[in-house]
């Protein structure tokens, strides 16, 4: 399968609230202390001085629990992240026995996006040479929303195209109805498909604003690579460039072929 | 199997304007669901995937449904008295405690609910003989082969040979 490629832009109002670089490799003994500080010295040098640590615990959804007698304490798992994040916060590196992951909340491009990964892909591979990679991931999430384009009432089947938009697309559930905004209390959709070179999970959303007043659309989309992935990926930065370079190339297709030329140019392209 | 949601779960996604964030509904506790088509009685998952993600909370529900699916996966037939007890199905059974210890490792491999007439004893004794170098670290283990014995005696076939090297 492919997306359709178009001419890459960059909008005056960037829709995107986060992308995410991850590279899933095989559990590594990482969390011993002296490594932990040895990556904080390595991760502050590179820009992300502060340290938080998340630990979180984890057990079979109820639904599962059938391994678990009557009176039996459920087993319960747990999962460790230490997150280095940039001094402005809108840059996270997050390390794990499992992952290393780069996110930014304030994404401007790629040409500041990818000397990033690379540097953090290399504290790494220097650290812990032995890691093999099993997954590369590049994700986007988009969040339309429509107030500060002046499109408030504009209905999102006008903005999104309607491969994306489900039972709210017209004619979905009855000829000549397009379902209100208002009638749809939440809807998700989510895709995982097959391109060309890579995996693409695909996801979007009528998002509600937390005080409920505003809608938003939120179309998520992350390319990956599983399996087959080089050894040295990590510590190979041409490799790890090329690599990325294939991922990052769909996501501007995908997110143009998802909306409508209204909202193209609303957002404004540069 | 029925599964109910008490409420919509939600998750939260920021704005890239400064006008606040955003819920949405989330995958996050529907990706656990299966359901069992009628006509030919198997059972298919509702597969819902994460993305790539830093967050722990995110990696810690991936891994919920994970371990949701490799617990259904080891107990396809061992909690099947029915069950066919030809290599490849026996084969399935213990590749599947396999992957499940080198996952989420022995101690959530928990046996303490195995009940003697719930289960398909061949299929019992192969995943006991697969994760016997952890017997020490797995939860009930030593109840299990009791009703694997047990079983075997249902299913009048003798304990001995069934669980041959483990008693």
């Amino acid at each position: 399968m492919r997306i359709e490629t178009f001419d890459r832009v960059v909008y005056e109002h960037n829709p995107l609230a986060e992308v995410i670089c991850q590279v899933a490799f095989e559990p590594l003994e990482l969390f011993t202390d002296d490594n932990i500080a040895a990556f904080q010295m390595a991760f502050a040098e590179l820009g992300f001085p502060h340290a938080q640590r998340v630990t979180m615990s984890f057990g079979p959804p109820p639904s599962a629990q059938g391994a678990v007698a009557p009176g039996q304490p459920p087993v319960w798992q747990q999962v460790r992240v230490d997150h280095f994040v940039s001094a402005d916060g809108f840059w996270k590196v997050s390390l794990s026995a499992e992952f290393i992951a780069l996110t930014c909340l304030k994404y401007a491009g790629w040409t500041e996006f990818l000397p990033r990964v690379l540097a953090a892909a290399r504290a790494l591979a220097e650290r812990c040479p032995a890691a093999v990679p099993l997954r590369l991931g590049l994700r986007y999430k988009d969040v339309v929303e429509r107030e500060p384009l002046n499109l408030g009432d504009t209905p999102w089947h006008e903005l999104i195209q309607p491969f994306l938009l489900g039972p709210m697309a017209p004619n979905a559930l009855a000829h000549g109805q397009t379902a209100s905004e208002h009638e749809v209390e939440s809807f998700l959709s989510q895709s995982l498909l097959k391109l060309d070179n890579s995996m693409v999970l695909l996801q979007s959303s009528l998002l509600r604003s937390i005080d409920g007043a505003r809608r938003a659309f939120l179309i998520d989309a992350d390319f990956y690579n599983s399996g087959g992935l080089e050894s040295n990926l990590l510590g190979d930065a041409e490799l790890l460039r090329a690599r990325l370079h294939a991922l990052h190339e769909h996501a501007g297709a995908l997110f143009r072929r998802g909306i409508t030329e209204r909202l193209h140019n609303a957002l404004r392209p540069r | 199997m029925p599964y109910a949601l008490a409420e919509t779960p939600t998750a939260e996604v920021r704005s890239p304007s400064v006008l606040g964030r955003y819920q949405s509904a989330d995958v996050r506790d529907a990706g656990m669901q299966w359901v069992r088509a009628r006509d030919t009685n198997a059972e298919y998952f509702l597969e819902f995937a994460r993305g790539s993600s830093g967050e722990a909370a995110e990696v810690a529900s991936m891994k919920s449904y994970r371990l949701a699916k490799a617990i259904k996966k080891w107990q396809k037939y061992v909690m099947n008295p029915d069950a066919a007890t030809d290599v490849d199905a026996l084969t399935e059974t213990v590749e599947a405690v396999l992957d499940f210890i080198s996952e989420f490792g022995p101690s959530a491999l928990s046996l303490h609910s195995v009940q003697a007439e719930a289960v398909q004893c061949e299929h019992l004794a192969a995943a006991l003989r697969a994760s016997s170098s952890w017997r020490g670290q797995i939860p009930g283990w030593d109840l299990a082969i009791k009703a694997t014995a047990d079983a075997a005696r249902s299913a009048h076939l003798d304990p001995e040979d069934v669980l041959y090297g483990m008693i």
